[in-house]
C-alpha cells in the first residue's frame, strides 16, 4: 500500500530536541491583571524577566518499523509534549524531527468535532480531518469500516453528547486505526474503554504494525505497557533517561523515581 | 491549500448544522437578530431623532449590516479557541481552521441578512448611486480583517480570559465611535482623528461606499485603505500566531 518505508530507513528521527513554553503567568492570567500590574508596579512589569517553562531538554531517539515504545515517566516529565512535538502540532525551539510516512496521534478520546452531532457525523468529519489526502470514496469505506468495527450499532445515530467515555473512546480509535499508518502514538487513550474493546484494539494496533508501522505508546498502566510494548523510553526532568527493548526494567526505574512514594524499586 | 479549504467547507457545513439543529426555523433565528437591529435602529434614528440624511435606511444598512457581522463573529470566535480545548488537545488539527469556519458561518448569515434587508429597501427608493456589483472586493477585504482580528483575539483569549469582556465593552464604545448610523462628514473636523485612528471604519467604509454615495473617486481609495488596514491586521495575527502558537497547548 504505502510505498514510503524501507526496513532501513527509520520511520522516525528525533535529535537534540529542546522545548520551552513562554509563561506569562507571573503577569496575570487576565488582561485586568496586566492592568493593576501596570499600574502598581510599571518598572518591573515592563521590564521583569519572562518567565520560561523547560519541558524537554536533548531529545534524541530513533524509532524503527515493528517498534512499540512505551514512553514512561512521570506527570510534568514531558511525555505529551514530546509526542505532540513529533505530531507536529507543537514546534520546538531547537532540534529536528524527521518522519517518514504518515503519522496519527491520539492525544484524548473525549473530543468530538461537535458534541451536538451524531456519532456517525463526527466519524466522518473525524476522518475527513485526519486523513486528508483520501478520496470520497475512499473516506467513506474507511469510516464505514471502522464504524462497523466499534460495534456502536444504533448509537452512532445518537448525539455524541449522549455517549459514555467508553464509547467515545471506541468511536475515536476505531476512526483514527481506520487506515494503516507508518507512525500510531496514542496518549493514555484506552483509559474508559472497556477490557472486551481494548483486546480489540490491541488486535488491530498489532495489525497497524503489521502494516509496517510503529507505535509510541504513553500509559501508566505497568502491565498493558509490558504487555503490548517491545521498548521502553523513560523520561524523568525534561530528559531521557533510559531507553532500551527491556521494557520491565524501564518500568522497574520509572517507579524507583518515586523516592519516599509508596512504591520503590523491583 | 486545497485540502484546507476542502476541510473548511466540511467544517463549516458541519458547524452549521451544528449550530441550525438541521431545520429552517433554525436558521432564521439566527438571522432574525441583524434583521431586528436594523429595524430598530432604521426607525428610530428617522422617525425619532430625525438624522438627516436622504434615504437613511440604505445608507444604515452599507454600515451596519458589516457591524453586526464583525461583532457577531468575534462574539463567537473569541472563546471558541478555549472552549475546543478538548478537540485541540484531543489530536493534530489546526486550530486556525477552527476560528475560519467560524467567521465562514457568520459570513454567511451576513449576507442571507443582507440580500434580505436589501430587497425590500430597494424596492421602495429611487436611490441611484449605488454600486452594488462592487460589493464583492469590499466584502473580500472585511472578511480578511475579520479572520485576523478574531483569529488573534481568540488566541489572546486563550491566555487571557477576559479579553471577550474587554473586547465586547471596547465594541460598544466604538460602536458610538465609528460613523454607522452617522456619516463621517457629520463629526467635526477638529475630533476627525478618532475616526481617522479607527481601523474598523475603513473596513466599513469602503463597503457602505458600495451600498450608499457611490462615486469612484470617493470607493477606490476606501478600498485602498480598507486592503491596508486588513493587511496589517493579518501580519500581526500572523506574527503572534507564530510566536505562541504552542504555548497554546500548555495553556488548554
Amino acid at each position: 500500500m504505502t510505498s514510503i518505508t524501507t526496513s532501513k530507513t527509520p520511520i522516525l528521527k528525533v535529535e537534540n530536541l529542546y522545548l520551552s513554553f513562554d509563561l506569562d503567568l507571573q503577569k496575570g492570567h487576565t488582561i485586568r491583571d496586566i492592568f493593576v500590574n501596570l499600574i502598581s508596579h510599571p518598572v518591573h512589569s515592563l521590564l521583569g524577566r519572562k518567565e520560561v517553562h523547560r519541558v524537554l531538554e536533548d531529545i534524541s531517539f530513533e524509532l524503527n518499523i515493528g517498534e512499540k515504545v512505551a514512553i514512561i515517566g512521570e506527570n510534568g516529565s514531558g511525555k505529551t509534549s514530546l509526542c505532540r512535538c513529533v505530531a507536529g502540532m507543537i514546534m520546538p525551539q531547537q532540534g529536528e524531527i524527521k518522519t517518514n510516512g504518515v503519522i496519527q496521534a491520539v492525544f484524548s478520546t473525549a473530543s468530538a468535532i461537535h458534541f451536538s452531532l451524531t456519532g456517525r457525523e463526527n466519524a466522518f468529519l473525524l476522518g475527513e480531518l485526519i486523513f486528508p489526502k483520501l478520496s470520497k470514496t475512499e473516506l467513506k469505506d474507511a469510516i464505514e469500516d471502522a464504524l462497523d468495527f466499534s460495534e456502536l450499532g444504533k448509537f452512532l445515530e445518537a448525539p455524541f453528547f449522549t455517549y459514555s467515555r467508553g464509547m467515545q473512546a471506541r468511536l475515536f480509535l476505531s476512526v483514527v486505526t481506520a487506515r494503516p499508518t507508518e507512525l500510531l502514538i496514542l496518549d493514555e487513550v484506552y483509559d474508559g474503554a472497556d477490557e472486551f474493546f481494548q483486546m480489540k484494539m490491541q488486535n488491530r494496533m498489532n495489525k497497524v504494525i503489521e502494516k509496517s508501522g510503529a507505535v509510541l505508546f504513553i500509559s501508566h498502566n505497568a502491565e498493558l505497557v509490558n504487555e503490548i510494548c517491545n521498548r521502553a523510553i523513560v523520561l524523568d526532568k525534561r530528559k531521557i533517561i533510559y531507553d532500551g527493548k527491556n521494557v520491565a526494567k524501564g518500568i522497574a526505574l520509572y517507579k524507583s523515581l518515586h523516592v519516599g512514594g509508596y512504591k520503590t524499586g523491583q | 491549500m486545497k485540502i484546507f479549504l476542502r476541510q473548511l467547507i466540511s467544517l463549516t457545513f458541519a458547524n452549521m448544522k451544528a449550530r441550525y439543529r438541521k431545520t429552517i426555523a433554525g436558521f432564521i433565528w439566527v438571522i432574525l437578530n441583524p434583521i431586528i437591529l436594523y429595524s430598530v435602529q432604521s426607525v428610530v434614528f428617522r422617525k425619532i431623532l430625525r438624522i438627516d440624511v436622504p434615504d437613511y435606511a440604505l445608507f444604515l444598512m452599507g454600515g451596519l449590516l458589516p457591524w453586526i457581522f464583525i461583532t457577531n463573529t468575534l462574539e463567537m470566535s473569541i472563546p471558541y479557541l478555549y472552549n475546543s480545548h478538548n478537540l485541540l488537545r484531543g489530536f493534530r488539527i489546526n486550530p486556525f481552521l477552527l476560528i475560519l469556519c467560524q467567521v465562514l458561518d457568520n459570513f454567511f448569515n451576513f449576507i442571507v441578512a443582507f440580500l434580505v434587508i436589501l430587497i425590500p429597501v430597494t424596492l421602495f427608493s429611487t436611490y441611484t448611486h449605488s454600486a452594488f456589483y462592487l460589493l464583492p472586493l469590499p466584502i473580500l477585504v472585511l472578511l480578511i480583517g475579520i479572520a485576523s482580528i478574531s483569529s488573534l483575539a481568540s488566541l489572546m483569549n486563550v491566555f487571557y480570559r477576559d479579553t471577550k469582556f474587554v473586547l465586547t465593552f471596547v465594541l460598544n464604545i466604538m460602536y458610538f465611535i465609528t460613523p454607522i448610523f452617522y456619516p463621517v462628514e457629520f463629526v467635526p473636523e477638529k475630533y476627525r482623528w478618532v475616526i481617522d485612528l479607527n481601523p474598523l471604519f475603513y473596513l466599513i467604509e469602503a463597503f457602505r461606499n458600495a451600498v450608499y454615495g457611490y462615486s469612484p473617486e470617493l470607493f477606490w481609495p476606501a478600498l485602498a485603505k480598507a486592503a491596508l488596514v486588513s493587511t496589517g491586521l493579518a501580519v500581526i495575527s500572523y506574527l503572534y500566531w507564530s510566536r505562541r502558537k504552542n504555548d497554546l497547548y500548555y495553556y488548554i
